[in-house]
């Protein structure tokens, strides 16, 4: 689940590197900075690659999630702090979702 | 259907403006996708009518979903469906205010969000809203109509900001009363008051509307977004 969850996040990186002057470097994996400290992405990149995400969640694995709530917001605990603590987030939403089913 | 053929969601086509809307895109060629709480007898071969309440997220994700699908992309988005409740504020019951902002304010933040997110991947987009004359208007008996249409002219505004990146502009227009069956339960002497109230002193046509509606589409109007043209003249 979890390589797929990676597959996902780096795809819609790449998408969003079409656009961006300096495209984000991915030598690093899943220890890839996104947002906040050490962070690379302003707001509006953040924005693009969690609803690629969201839908390439969708269309590839039939999880449907909504991935930004406010506790997923704060500057202290975002999970979208890097490439690993993005992947980590969704595999925890998707076993909540699936628990509740 | 060509790959160039627009495509076009409507919300609130069961009737009256809205279905109007649905038939004047149909004939301008557009793929039309509709919705409204119940069916439609609207029958023609690039017309899809969805039964969904705008404020309803799982429907609306339904819509999209459907929409993604089967066209492939989105390109306008008219955001018609509204209620109305015409009553002093003070016997105005919660449940009725209840709804008049989740349909009005709600749904059309929610269709605004999620179309966005299909017109993103085109670069190109447009998003039409609906205001009222009664909100700048301040009309007495309709507090809480104006009070969410007040509520989607700043969705609009700030929507406009935050789209702009992605090449999809987000406008508005405000409608002023047209001769229908919900405007002529209203006694005769507010209206005549409420159209005093105008520069051009007549009911709105659907026609009217649709001039507006057409002018935001226009691939000629990307310059044009965060703006609310009011008809009549106020």
């Amino acid at each position: 689940m979890k390589e797929q969850v990676l597959g996902i996040i780096y795809s819609a990186i790449e998408n969003e590197n079409h656009s961006l002057a300096q495209p984000i470097s991915l030598e690093e994996g899943e220890n890839t900075a996104l947002y906040g400290v050490g962070g690379v992405l302003d707001s509006m990149s953040l924005v693009s690659i969690v609803i690629d995400v969201e839908q390439m969640l969708e269309e590839q694995l039939g999880v449907k999630l909504t991935l930004v709530n406010d506790s997923a917001m704060s500057p202290k605990r975002s999970p979208f702090q890097s490439v690993k603590t993005f992947a980590n987030y969704i595999v925890e939403l998707t076993a909540q979702v699936s628990h509740v089913r | 259907m060509s790959d160039n053929t627009p495509v076009t969601l409507i919300t609130g086509t069961r009737k009256g403006i809205g279905r109007h809307l649905a038939e004047h895109y149909l004939a301008q060629g557009h793929r039309v996708i509709g919705c409204s709480r119940s069916s439609s007898d609207l029958s023609h071969p690039a017309y899809h009518h969805f039964i969904a309440d705008v404020a309803d997220e799982q429907a609306i994700s339904e819509l999209m979903r459907h929409v993604r699908g089967t066209c492939g992309r989105l390109d306008h988005l008219i955001n018609n469906a509204g209620i109305a409740s015409m009553n002093h504020s003070l016997l105005t019951p919660y449940k009725t205010a209840q709804n008049i902002m989740q349909t009005n304010v709600l749904g059309t933040f929610l269709l605004s969000r999620e179309a966005a997110k299909l017109m993103r991947a085109g670069r190109q987009g447009r998003i039409v809203n609906f205001s009222t004359v009664a909100k700048p208007l301040k009309l007495e008996g309709e507090a809480l109509y104006a009070a969410s249409k007040a509520a989607v002219e700043t969705l609009t505004c700030v929507m406009a900001k935050e789209l702009a990146s992605f090449g999809i502009t987000v406008n508005a227009v405000g409608p002023t009363p047209i001769d229908t069956d919900l405007t002529r339960v209203i006694p005769a002497q507010k209206m005549k008051d409420l159209l005093a109230q105008q520069s051009l002193k007549r009911f709105g046509t659907f026609d009217d509307v649709t001039n507006v509606a057409d002018f935001f589409l226009s691939p000629r109007s990307n310059f044009i977004t965060g703006q609310v043209v009011y008809l009549g003249g106020l």
